[in-house]
């Protein structure tokens, strides 16, 4: 059985029902692909292999008995930053290293009334804190186009598992672009939905107005079906959003006649690479040979959003992790007294990038610079908003280039970290917006490395950009794994292997 | 010189709300250690809190009995610190839009008359968590109970109006009368669901100057805050008079010393709105909801009795001032009896009576309609004040109707003439000296001799006809 991952969720879940093949198969392939693969790309902090087959075989027992689900019996991996029961979620620091959640992410509830099996937990910058995932304390994760590359971040390791093909889908968490930019980076759809679309309940908080969690695939379809399952209000998160949550399938298959897409001007920044330019023009192009009309538009605040959202990100993000004192659980370094105890755990259990935006945001929160600074970015924010409430009424989807960037070196930015946070600056509008955004292959560089193409929307409006995003795909065909991962077979061995199950079953055969 | 005193009231307010502020386990922090928690309140990774109608409801209830002014936009913030207490690091409070602001209540000034107390605002928090030393063993080691983490708290700040120990009792006195007629709260400060920290600070009278103040906390009776509050007034008097500055700090009373004292400085952090409790917004028809709620308050209730049932000023006040005996008051005097009668019963007897078994009205098996029917016996002279407070204890305990208390107990008065006459003859003849006494015009004797005779018949004798049947014997 070769190139599953080529096929979408809703063709693999044909395959389930007619029992082309089992649940157990799909998983285990996934499984041979991770041993074959996992070494060099390092998406994955921890498989669940013995989870993940226990699952696959409820899914088929399910499958056996005719019920349905979106995802039964479909093998995903979940960035390590979604609480899900009886699994050491890590949020790859070593402050939470052996914490096991009693309960689970609202997501993950979702998934698993949808039938889902968990492949594994995948790598990221700690505590979602980063642009390239060198930030984990436990791996760094490669970019399966390019190995001496990053992945992006933070939910690089969601990124590379997908572009490898080492699962069907995967979810990650967006604060400031880390869906879309590994997404961009690795070649991959990555979906940022609008801020309230899909609870939070469950989530690890980094910073908690600009988090929001969204899915990775390769194909607009699985994106669609990915978002039909984990959208719509949840009564433990009360900023989710009490809408409807519409069937995303519904919008693919339109044309972009009568769609009017935004190109704000001051996207055409210094610093941005030409083969990343020349490959937006040429996907302009694509949108208004489909019909599409495009729009100059301005968002004249733009160039204050990194340091806006530098104060809002970190400010949040010093209160979010104030909880990891070493009381209650995850590490605990002791000392002669309480303060002191805080103090080691702290030390040793955070990394650089963590401690450096719990200072930052520490500091732009202490008396004196509140009013400064945090008051300050809290009206920015307002500014920004209100340039994409101007620029829709105009337009009903704005397009932009993803990051200035392809995908960089390894080692090449951790030492600078503000290089690192301007590669954000196309992302990071959006989340002080609340508005949804997708990341979809554009096309490649002359190296060879994925460039992605960024579309935004109104609030609510995935509908629409899926709808585009399709559109685009449907047309340009790029491809979304790196051709060499796709040389390897997993040996039919492997996916017909008796399980413990069988062994048990069957002692003297 | 002579020094006054400027005085604030920081009041926390346990609400008996059902559930706790941000998620739905039992608001019973009394229950075995660590048994009401959840994922939300231990605010493990990845939780997020979602507000208690019921907390804000009872809130806004006590807020409109205290007259403040609900906002019509309040929201919470993070308050950082680092303490065990604290599960997740910072407390959850509002601190910069408090759900109301500018109440007030009166209270009796010192000098008679009434003065008004005004309150700066009440905002809504969560109360964090208890610890528990262990200081026995080797090591000693520090317990923490979650049960009280994230239960519902108002806190109601005053404005600097208060000037003496007596007007800050009588603050928390009418404010505690206020919140219980809500039913919102049991502000019981003996048991903490009620805890009240002082601000003092002195200057010379007669000027408006505000100098720096000192925090008191830790008073654990009305009684201690007026103690501490007096101790504090003296100590920075003295303070002033040695030329010494008084220094911005917080200090414990120590209610064995009767002394206060200085506080280690806890370390205090930024306050930060809070992205993930929404903002409540107040609508029209909310809050007319709400103040639907509110029941009568006591001071309109004590108007209404006076006009409606005759009572006294001070009589209408008594039975004002707790919901329980208001409502118990009023439903006893419909059945027909003389207002000011049952009015009196329940000050001189009554009130007494729960006080010594420390118990509400509620909690006893006493109704309004039994207690009505105990008093209609004893206004017909079927039984005689005695009789009736021994019938009104065992009212207390048990559902039995008061006439088959009163027949089983033979309570019932006695008023058969020869009955009496046999007791009268007994006490004459055991006391000629003082029969002779009464003779010779000492008047005195009639009451120790009414004494002897009232015990003989266990106390069933109706007084006033036992007292004309002796005073005729004796002539
Ligand atoms: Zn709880």
């Amino acid at each position: 059985m070769d190139n599953l991952f080529d096929l979408t969720i809703i063709q693999l879940r044909k395959m389930l029902k007619k029992k082309e093949i089992t649940s157990v198969e799909l998983t285990e392939y996934y499984l041979g692909r991770i041993d074959r693969y996992d070494g060099e790309i390092k998406a994955f902090l921890r498989p669940t292999e013995e989870i993940a087959l226990q699952m696959a075989r409820d899914a088929d027992e399910k499958i056996a008995r005719g019920e349905e689900g979106p995802l039964l019996g479909i093998p995903l991996g979940l960035k390590d930053i979604l609480c899900t029961k009886d699994i050491e979620t890590t949020c790859a620091s070593n402050i939470l290293k052996g914490f096991v959640p009693p309960y689970d992410a609202t997501v993950i509830r979702k998934l698993k009334d949808a039938g889902y099996v968990h492949l594994g937990r995948l790598n990221m910058d700690e505590f979602a804190m980063g642009s390239s995932t060198e930030n984990s304390a436990f791996q760094t994760t490669k970019n399966p186009w390019d190995i001496t590359r990053i992945p992006g971040g933070s939910s690089g390791g969601s990124a590379a598992a997908v572009a490898s093909g080492l699962c069907v889908a995967s979810l990650g968490s967006d604060t400031g672009g880390s869906i879309r930019q590994p997404a961009g980076l690795c070649g991959v759809i990555g979906m940022k939905p609008t801020y309230g679309r899909v609870s939070r309940y469950g989530l690890i908080a980094f910073a908690s107005s600009l988090d929001q969690i969204g899915p990775f695939s390769r194909s607009v379809s699985d994106c669609a079906t990915m978002l039909n399952v984990i959208a719509g209000y949840d009564p433990m998160d009360s900023t989710s959003i009490p809408e409807p949550v519409p069937d995303y399938h519904s919008f693919l298959g339109k044309d972009l006649k009568d769609v009017r897409i935004g190109i704000p001007g001051e996207y055409a920044i210094k610093g941005i690479e030409d083969d990343v330019r020349k490959n937006y023009e040429e996907n302009l192009q694509v949108f208004k040979d489909q019909g599409a009309t495009l729009v100059d538009i301005s968002l004249p605040h733009t160039g204050y959003a990194v340091a806006t959202y530098y104060i809002i990100c970190t400010a949040e993000a010093s209160s979010n992790l104030a909880r990891y004192d070493g009381v209650k659980y995850g590490l605990r370094e002791d000392g002669k007294d309480i303060i002191e105890m805080y103090k080691n755990t702290r030390n040793k259990g955070f990394g650089q990038e963590v401690k450096r935006r719990i200072i930052l945001g520490t500091y732009v929160l202490s008396s004196g610079y509140y009013d400064a600074y945090y008051r300050k970015a809290g009206k920015v924010r307002t500014l920004i908003r209100q340039d994409f409430d101007a620029a829709f009424a105009s337009c009903d989807l704005i397009v932009t280039p993803l990051s200035p960037t392809t995908a960089f070196k390894a080692g090449e930015r951790i030492e600078d970290p503000l290089t690192m946070y301007l590669s954000d600056i196309f992302t990071i509008p959006v989340n002080l917006a609340g508005l949804p955004a997708v990341s979809i292959p554009g096309g490649f560089d002359t190296n060879g490395l994925p460039i992605g193409l960024h579309i935004i929307g109104k609030a609510l409006d995935e509908g629409p950009i899926l709808q585009a995003a399709h559109v685009f795909e449907s047309v340009k065909k790029v491809r979304t794994i790196p051709e060499r991962l796709t040389r390897w077979v997993v040996p039919d061995s492997r996916l017909k292997k008796p399980t413990q199950q069988h062994l048990n079953l069957e002692p003297g055969t | 010189m002579k020094y006054e005193a400027v005085i604030g009231l920081e009041i926390h307010v346990q609400l008996n709300t059902a559930t706790k502020l941000f998620c739905d386990c039992p608001n019973r922090p009394g229950d075995e250690p660590n048994r009401n928690t959840c994922p939300v309140c231990l605010w493990l990774p990845g939780n997020l809190p979602h507000l208690s109608q019921e907390a804000l409801e009872k809130a806004a209830i006590a807020c409109l009995a205290l007259n403040c002014i609900i906002q019509p936009v309040s929201a919470f913030d993070q308050k950082v610190y680092y303490y065990p207490d604290l599960p997740k690091g910072f407390q959850l409070s509002q601190h910069h839009m408090p759900l109301s602001r500018n109440g007030w209540v009166d209270i009796t000034a010192e000098k008679g008359g009434m003065k008004r107390l005004r309150i700066h605002h009440i905002h809504m928090e969560e109360d964090v968590a208890k610890l528990v030393h262990e200081t026995e063993g080797k090591t000693p080691i520090s317990l923490v109970d979650f049960n009280r983490a994230g239960t519902p708290l108002i806190e109601i700040v005053s404005e600097p109006d208060i000037r003496s120990p007596y007007e800050a009792m009588e603050y928390i006195k009418a404010l505690r009368a206020q919140l219980r007629y809500t039913g919102a709260a049991e502000c019981s400060m003996e048991q903490g669901t009620m805890r009240v920290d002082a601000n003092i600070s002195i200057r010379p009278e007669g000027t408006g100057e505000f100098n720096t103040k000192v925090e008191v906390k830790n008073m654990n009776s009305i009684r201690n805050v007026g103690d501490a509050i007096a101790y504090e007034i003296a100590r920075q008097t003295e303070c002033l008079e040695k030329g010494e500055a008084i220094m911005l700090h917080t200090r414990l009373w120590d209610p064995d010393k009767r002394v206060t004292t200085a506080m280690r400085g806890k370390f205090a952090g930024p306050c930060v709105p809070d992205p993930s409790v929404a903002k409540i917004r107040v609508t029209e028809d909310w809050l007319k909801k709400i103040q639907e709620r509110l029941p009568e308050m006591p001071a309109k209730k004590a108007d209404r009795f006076a006009a409606e049932y005759g009572l006294t000023p001070d009589e209408a006040l008594a039975m004002s001032l707790d919901r329980d005996i208001s409502e118990f008051f009023e439903e006893t005097a419909k059945q027909g009896l003389p207002p000011r009668k049952v009015t009196n019963w329940i000050t001189t007897h009554l009130a007494p009576l729960l006080k010594d078994r420390s118990q509400a009205i509620g909690e006893t098996a006493l109704t309004a309609e039994r207690f009505a029917r105990l008093l209609a016996m004893l206004e017909k002279g079927v039984i005689n004040t005695h009789g009736a407070r021994e019938v009104l204890l065992k009212l207390l305990e048990s559902n039995e109707s008061p006439e088959d208390l009163v027949e089983k107990g033979q309570f019932r008065q006695v008023s058969d003439m020869s009955e009496l006459e046999v007791i009268i003859d007994a006490i004459i003849a055991d006391h000629p000296a003082d029969v002779e006494d009464f003779r010779k015009g000492n008047e005195k004797v009639v009451g120790f001799l009414m004494g002897l005779a009232m015990k003989a018949s266990k106390g069933k004798a109706n007084p006033k006809l036992l007292r004309e049947m002796l005073v005729k014997r004796l002539a």
